[in-house]
């Protein structure tokens, strides 16, 4: 693939088996205080190798003979190098990409959190069973498009929901405003599509009007009546027309709401990159500070970032990304300070997949498990969660070319983010329907 | 995903009476009065157009002489007769053009449906694309490293050029093996861009083997999916890019999973059987490799040479150990070139690829949910048109239209497809005599979905289009009933509300449209101005193929009726008005 952005799923919708809008229903869950889980989301396939890199000599080494043209000098690696409080065996340590320079005060604050080869799998899954295909494994790996899906929905392909939404199913009942449930700032995502929920999608510049319903249209009230009336209403029996009406009603009912929450919330004084995901993280802070007036006690958001598919030019173009991913995060977490939400308010980057370690001339290929950061204030920060992964070419821990065979899979981490969030015990399987595959449900993200 | 049921279609047209409406529009506003004055009336039809008329007396039959070969090794299932009556013609034009003036519906409709796809089939090509830029002036050294004209180049041959059909098939071809514009980065990418379309509109009616190899070979797709410098295996532990290699298998050809001849999933125990693995795609990466821009005494960027040539072969580069994937294996010593031919073949050959493009391209102009008999019969001819050849993309076009399934309107809960923005102001600005006096046609990309359509051609944000075929539309009835609605994905609470104000822009432009000279001409329909039940009749025949219903048409007559028409400010804003209004309209948003 080429360049990339928000992307839903392909293949057929299996209808659900279980009536499970109405377990959702009765599993409804409420909230009095406010919590917020955003999913910063890396189309492509982010490549983990030039992302956190090993800084000991030795590691640094192994990594420089596996990458070859790719690698980034140890030199430039000096003033990201992590002090974690729990730092790894051996004396190996580990440095975030210069780039990610205005994350370290972060990290170093105790607000972030770097999560080891992390990645879509149906159960624990050691080497030898991949080789021997004795376990179930994720369909289509390396894939972009479904394993973007695997990715935001941990379900089979084809899933309609993704887990973000169905945490929503949970809490939307107990949202004043339920449209304001699962927000995308960044187009259509299953990741925020619920059973139940649907993903409200806004713009960085927040809701958008449909201007020739307010006042007169071409001078006419009645026609903007009209317009108000006819793009609404589907009286036919097909299902594209309903849908289409549907949408335009909520975009109208939202778009009011939306504008009147953002002009009585209190202003927002931080300064975002004018970048693509500073755009969307800003919008995102700016629904944070509306929180009261949109009736939200729960919300999940989803932003993006596209474009890392580096097949090619990757020393060019991946740096460039990651100052917009750094510059971006590092404004939304000032701004949740200026908020006062830093803990009520978790932040995940999440991506297609991680690359290949070896070098296919000047970029690398699809892969599988990837490194990932998690930031907020209830984060234990300045930790290093999850197993570091040998780097090799067909090691222990990589299924060839430093395609890692995750050791950590999504579904864990979005039960601990659940969990965080609010999630019962026994409401995760709705959220997680996978997570009983695994003995430990909560990687121990927060305190 | 496939339709419950495949139901015959209503044998009547459509609902709406002219008789009620026109009571409507009375009681509501009291100026009303009975359609006339239509200019351009066809032979079947005198006087305004009836929405809810009878059928036409005196059809022209879809299947008349020249439908489908008999030879054709799925003969179409044998259809009622249906008339192709003046909304038959415009339904038509929707699904085969950008769009067509009520003349042209007209002239269509006395041809008959069979008569009006061949001569488009047999149409001579317009001004390239290549061409159009050089004309323009664009080779000058300023625009060496601007892509904004591709822009400029493909509004300009989608709503000017006569072989209409040819563009539509451009665009649905342009939407399975995807570039898109901001990633095309040769030299001169405007030219990059303007060679790939001409690739596609050259062998738009040619052969699916000749199209995937020039496609392969193109310099945009070369450094859209970095199949250009891609190189053998080395000692430092490089591998060849494998990103066309899996692309080129998983969108342009076979798809992932195997399929039945119609299109439907082949299931071994009930589950369904991946058609490679990541092997296939290793294995295929090592046949591209070697390849990069044409080079040589003379070639270099200060003409946009590079960009327009095909790639040309490095033998140094290559992989010249065997290569093996889809179960064939290319011996070691076999050039890059010969490797790239068996590779191209196997790929062709595969039984996936009839019903995998067949299918998307129904999509692409007819309907979001074909039956399976539908994709089964159009996968025939792509696999044998008659004559024992395969992929022949003329024949398949051909049978894909002129099919019952495609020729009669569906009343199917899922039927039809949701118009995509794209096609929806490509249809406004054919119809509403949109020029540009400048002939620049200068407008860039159409992307922004919060300003304005949301969608562009040759702007997709990946390789894996606007949309995928199998979108479904979380938590809708849609999803409820097995239905895909792929032009859903990119419909958001935003998206919706850009179209409408950008198309009330547009509509209204008088001098200039998003940084172009665009503007529409309305003389045509201002005659209809001073009559709302006519104005409103008229658009829904050239817009919507008739298929607003009574309580839309209702809405909006009585809407227009309060309009004031004194004057000829107040009778534009009329006709304005009624085209945003229709434009609007669900009924109008389904291409049914």
């Amino acid at each position: 693939m080429r360049r990339a952005a928000a992307l839903g799923i392909g293949g057929a919708a299996a209808p659900m088996a279980l009536s499970l809008a109405a377990i959702g229903e009765a599993a409804a869950q409420s909230a009095s205080d406010h919590k917020a889980l955003v999913c910063v989301f890396l189309f492509g396939g982010n490549d983990y190798g030039n992302t956190v890199i090993p800084y000991d000599a030795a590691g640094h080494a192994n990594y420089t003979t596996l990458r070859s043209t790719l690698a980034i000098a140890r030199s430039r690696l000096a003033a990201t190098v992590l002090s974690p409080l729990n730092p790894l065996s051996g004396g190996q340590q580990l440095a975030l990409a210069p780039e990610l320079a205005p994350l370290l005060p972060v990290f170093d604050a105790g607000r972030l959190g770097v999560l080891l080869n992390v990645g879509p799998l149906v159960q624990p899954t050691t080497k030898a069973q991949y080789t021997a295909r004795s376990v179930p494994l994720p369909p289509k790996l390396f894939s972009h498009n479904d394993q973007q899906s695997v990715w935001q929905s941990c379900l089979p392909e084809g899933a309609t929901s993704g887990w973000g939404g169905r945490i929503g199913d949970l809490f939307a009942a107990g949202n004043g405003n339920a449209t304001f449930t699962c927000v995308s700032v960044s187009g259509n995502a299953v990741y925020l599509a619920g059973r139940s929920a649907v993903q409200y999608q806004m713009s960085s510049t927040g809701a958008t009007t449909i201007t020739g319903i307010g006042g007169t249209l071409f001078g006419s009230a009645a026609a903007a009546q009209a317009l108000r009336a006819l793009s609404t209403s589907a009286p036919g029996a097909n299902l594209h027309e309903r849908e289409h009406a549907r949408l335009v009603s909520r975009s109208i009912t939202a778009s009011t709401d939306v504008g009147a929450a953002l002009a009585a919330a209190p202003v927002l004084s931080t300064v975002f990159p004018a970048t693509g995901l500073g755009g969307q993280l800003r919008m995102v802070a700016r629904m944070l500070s509306a929180r009261t007036q949109l009736g939200a006690r729960r919300q999940v958001f989803f932003v993006s970032l596209g474009g890392f598919d580096n097949h090619d030019n990757l020393l060019v173009d991946h740096p460039a990304l990651l100052t917009q991913l750094a510059g971006a995060l590092q404004a939304f977490d000032a701004a949740l300070t200026e908020l006062g939400l830093q803990t009520q308010v978790t932040t995940f980057t999440a991506s297609d997949f991680g690359r290949t370690l070896t070098s296919n001339g000047d970029g690398s290929d699809h892969g599988w498990g990837a490194h990932h950061l998690v930031m907020g204030g209830a984060v234990r920060g300045r930790r290093l969660f999850g197993a570091a992964p040998v780097l090799a070419n067909n090691g222990p821990d990589d299924v060839g070319q430093g395609r890692l065979l995750p050791t950590t899979a999504v579904d864990q981490l979005g039960a601990t983010l659940a969990t965080w969030f609010g999630v019962s015990a026994g409401n995760l399987p709705l959220v997680l329907p996978q997570i009983g595959n695994y003995s430990l449900s909560d990687i121990g993200l927060f305190g | 995903m496939w339709p419950r049921a495949w139901r015959a279609p209503r044998t009547g047209l459509a609902v709406a009476s002219l008789i009620s409406l026109s009571a409507c529009g009375a009681g509501d506003a009291g100026t009303a009065t009975p359609g006339s004055g239509i200019t351009g009336g066809g032979p079947a039809e005198a006087g305004p157009v009836p929405a809810g008329g009878a059928p036409a007396p005196a059809p022209t039959g879809v299947l008349s002489p020249g439908a489908p070969p008999a030879s054709s090794p799925a003969a179409p299932v044998p259809a009622a007769v249906q008339p192709f009556d003046v909304a038959a013609a415009s339904r038509l034009m929707g699904q085969a053009s950008f769009g067509a003036s009520r003349a042209e519906i007209t002239r269509a409709q006395a041809m008959g449906a069979s008569a009006w796809v061949d001569e488009q089939l047999a149409m001579p090509r317009g001004q390239g694309h290549v061409e159009w830029l050089r004309a323009q002036g664009y080779e000058g050294s300023a625009f060496a490293t601007v892509n904004t004209h591709a822009n400029y180049a493909i509004w300009r041959a989608f709503l000017t050029r006569t072989d209409q059909l040819r563009q539509r098939m451009v665009y649905a071809l342009s939407q399975i093996m995807v570039v898109a514009i901001p990633g095309i980065t040769t030299p001169w990418p405007a030219f990059g861009a303007a060679r790939f379309l001409d690739i596609l509109d050259e062998h738009a009616f040619g052969r699916f083997r000749a199209l995937l190899e020039a496609v392969t070979l193109s310099p945009a797709m070369g450094v859209y999916l970095s199949m250009r410098g891609s190189q053998k295996a080395d000692a430092t532990g490089r591998q060849p890019d494998e990103n066309y290699a899996r692309e080129v298998m998983q969108l342009f050809t076979v798809g992932l999973q195997q399929l039945n001849a119609d299109g439907t999933p082949r299931l071994v125990n009930g589950v369904a059987v991946d058609t490679y693995d990541a092997d296939d795609v290793s294995g295929l990466a090592r046949v591209f490799t070697g390849w990069d821009y044409v080079s040589g005494a003379g070639i270099d960027d200060t003409t946009p040479v590079r960009a327009t040539t095909a790639m040309t072969h490095v033998a140094s580069r290559h992989e010249t150990g065997a290569k093996s994937f889809l179960g064939v294996t290319i011996p070691a010593g076999t050039s890059g070139p010969a490797s790239l031919a068996i590779a191209l073949d196997t790929l062709v050959a595969h039984p996936n690829v009839g019903p995998f493009i067949s299918r998307q391209l129904i999509q692409r102009l007819v309907s979001a949910n074909p039956s399976p008999a539908y994709v089964g019969r159009v996968a025939a001819v792509f696999a044998d048109n008659g004559a024992g050849v395969r992929g022949d993309l003329r024949a398949v076009l051909r049978a894909l239209l002129l099919d019952p399934e495609a020729r009669m309107p569906t009343s199917a809960e899922g039927g039809g497809k949701l118009r995509e923005p794209v096609l929806r102001f490509a249809q406004w600005a054919r119809v509403c005599g949109v020029s540009s006096p400048s002939g620049r046609w200068a407008l860039g990309s159409l992307s922004d979905p919060a300003t304005r359509l949301g969608q562009s051609p040759l702007q997709s944000s990946s390789v894996f289009n606007f949309y995928r075929p199998g979108y479904v539309p979380p938590g809708t009835a849609l999803a409820s009933a097995g239905l895909v609605s792929p032009e859903m994905q990119i419909a958001t609470e935003t998206s919706v509300a850009g179209y409408l104000n950008f198309m009330q822009t547009a509509i209204s432009s008088t001098t200039a449209l998003a940084g172009s000279d665009l503007r529409p001409d309305y003389a045509a329909w201002l005659p209809l101005a001073g009559d709302p039940v006519a104005l409103a009749a008229e658009l829904n025949l050239v817009l919507a193929a008739n298929q607003l219903g009574a309580a839309a048409l209702s809405t909006l007559v009585s809407a227009l009726a309060a309009m004031p028409a004194g004057t000829d400010a107040q009778r534009l804003n009329r006709v304005r008005a009624a085209v945003l209004l229709v434009m609007a309209c669900p009924e109008y948003l389904v291409q049914k």
